[in-house]
């Protein structure tokens, strides 16, 4: 039943966007028609449609995961905390009296007992496990909404992030050069001067270029 | 012998009323203290200071001194990236900075400001080279000195220990506090003792998590620090908070200033996160002599400066078994080290402890 239904929807959505494209289609050849010399460089492409429907699947398979996780990761708890509350009243119904001084420190007794266990709790190889897939699954579910934030930017001749970041490197990778010449020139300066105060000879104009060049 | 069982035996003597009565009384006196409250009366980083150079969003400040000038070296303090430099001058009576200004320092800061996602490529050679590197030229032509003094704080020490490394004849002293060393040191500790989660939850971090979001969130950063405590930092905002306010005015200010640092807490720069993460948590390459910084290899052995290493036992974020390493590179003349019995933060902000590790400060980096 739910998969006759998903395959119903998806065949839906492709139907739609095959509307799209077919229309995109039939504009772009009445320009043509009408003699828009520029339309020729804007042909409709099927890929686009698909690549942004593949992407859209991408970004839902990887929500599902991320939903998945989330669960997974608060069932670990449940169970825990509600052991970690039987546990706790057994050991203290031990040393419990009449007495108990009041009811603000027994609920803080109860607090530094379950941080402690929560603590130990969060150190195991389950925990690390389950906040590693956690992790994983929203990392992937941001990359795949980066891509279609791309993809959509690209379409509207904007730049993409990637194409931010790719300009942002190349910007600190010219920064680093700049420094590491301009340390380069400082060490030969300090030769310069080394070697003029060694020899006591006039500062020649050409002898830093010469150093410079070598 | 059931849970069931034992409440009613257990608290007999609870009286809900009067306890909601109690808690409630003290709720109001706090909401009547912070409705009595401005702006100003929570503003933290209030000593006077000046701009004197800009990095992109980088500034590097010089403190208004409020002495006369009793020391010719200057000192520049270098912050961390995860977390603010205004808890350094969190309030006059807890302020680091104010101590070091009454004692005749010349004090410069750099604030590395909110770094955006245009500085995703910035990494530690950026830190360290350039703007280190250019704030301790400025401050020895201000200055009229060859070297100055440096202090450098969690991953700001991380910063500082490699800059005196790498430029050991530019630096007079150098004070760590609270800077993480052997980043596996602590691997092994017990969980009950608190220490060495961050490490143990880095391990199973991969760079694609980086490179998702271009740069560690700030917000993210400061959900790992409430996970080291889970069930108090769940409490704080409700059950722990009368207790927390009491409903003395002062107590209520001085939350509030301590909740107004803690909001603000920066994205850090990708790949110096990556570095920072992976290099340095995951692969433990300072410690090691493999740790680069652009095309230098950082070797501890080269802090031929006298050392000042100050660590906080109750510190879970960095425990002490991470700094104390230190000692290993450094000759033993040259080397102290300082321990209070405080956690990370209080370092700075507890009253007694700030004022000790200023006195200590002032001796160590005295002319």
């Amino acid at each position: 039943m739910t998969n006759e239904f998903n395959t119903d929807e998806w065949m839906d959505a492709n139907h739609r966007l095959l509307q799209v494209w077919t229309q995109q289609t039939q504009h772009w050849m009445e320009q043509m028609m009408t003699g828009d010399p520029t339309a020729i460089e804007r042909p409709p492409l099927f890929e686009d449609l698909m690549g942004l429907s593949g992407k859209l699947i991408s970004l839902g398979d990887a929500f599902a995961e991320l939903t998945r996780e989330i669960w997974q990761y608060q069932a670990f708890f449940t169970p825990a905390v509600y052991q970690m509350w039987q546990s706790y009243m057994l050991e203290k119904s031990s040393t419990m009296t009449n007495d108990q001084p009041n009811f603000e420190s027994a609920v803080n007794n109860w607090f530094d007992y379950a941080n402690t266990e929560m603590l130990q709790l969060q150190n195991s190889e389950e925990y690390l496990a389950a906040s590693q897939r956690l992790g994983q699954a929203i990392s992937r579910f941001k990359t795949c909404q980066r891509k279609i934030s791309d993809y959509l930017l690209s379409r509207m001749d904007m730049p993409t992030q990637a194409e931010m970041d790719s300009l942002g490197r190349t910007i600190f990778d010219l920064k680093h050069e700049v420094r590491r010449l301009k340390d380069e020139i400082r060490s030969l300066k300090d030769k310069e001067m080394k070697s003029r105060a060694a020899n006591d000879e006039p500062p020649t104009s050409t002898s830093l270029k010469e150093q410079q060049a070598s | 012998m059931n849970a069931q069982q034992q409440l009613p035996k257990a608290y007999t003597g609870y009286n809900p009323l009067a306890e909601a009565m109690r808690q409630g009384t003290r709720l109001m006196n706090a909401y009547a203290a912070w409705l009595d409250l401005s702006e100003k009366d929570i503003e933290i980083a209030t000593l006077e200071k000046k701009e004197v150079m800009r990095m992109g969003h980088i500034s590097l400040y010089r403190y208004t001194p409020l002495v006369e000038k009793k020391h010719d070296t200057p000192v520049l303090v270098v912050y961390s990236q995860i977390g603010r430099f205004t808890m350094l001058d969190l309030q006059p009576d807890r302020s680091l900075l104010r101590n070091l200004l009454n004692e005749g320092y010349e004090v410069y800061l750099i604030d590395w400001g909110h770094p955006g996602r245009a500085e995703r490529w910035m990494t530690f050679e950026d830190y360290v080279e350039d703007c280190i590197g250019s704030s301790v030229d400025f401050m020895c032509d201000a200055c009229d000195v060859d070297k100055i003094s440096l202090l450098g704080i969690c991953e700001g020490g991380v910063f500082s220990t490699c800059y005196a490394a790498l430029h050991p004849e530019r630096i007079k002293a150098l004070a760590l506090t609270v800077t993480p060393i052997d980043f596996h040191a602590d691997l092994d500790a017990p969980a009950e003792d608190m220490q060495g989660q961050i490490s143990r939850w880095v391990q199973k971090m991969s760079e694609e998590d980086i490179d998702a979001y271009g740069h560690l969130p700030g917000e993210i950063t400061g959900l790992f620090f409430l996970a080291m405590t889970p069930i108090k930092s769940l409490t704080k905002y409700n059950w722990d908070l009368p207790n927390a306010l009491s409903g003395k005015r002062e107590d209520v200010i001085n939350f509030f200033r301590m909740e107004k640092w803690l909001a603000d807490r920066p994205d850090h720069p990708g790949e110096a996160g990556r570095q920072w993460l992976m290099n340095l948590y995951q692969r433990n390459e300072l410690v090691k002599g493999e740790f680069m910084i652009g095309e230098n290899r950082v070797d501890l052995t080269r802090l031929s400066m006298p050392v000042l290493n100050v660590m906080a036992l109750q510190d879970h974020i960095v425990p002490p078994p991470t700094s104390r390493p230190l000692r290993n590179f450094v000759p033993e003349e040259n080397y102290e080290e300082l321990e209070f019995d405080v956690g990370h933060i209080g370092t700075f902000v507890s009253k007694r402890a700030c004022r000790a590790l200023s006195d200590k400060l002032a001796d160590f980096l005295a002319d």
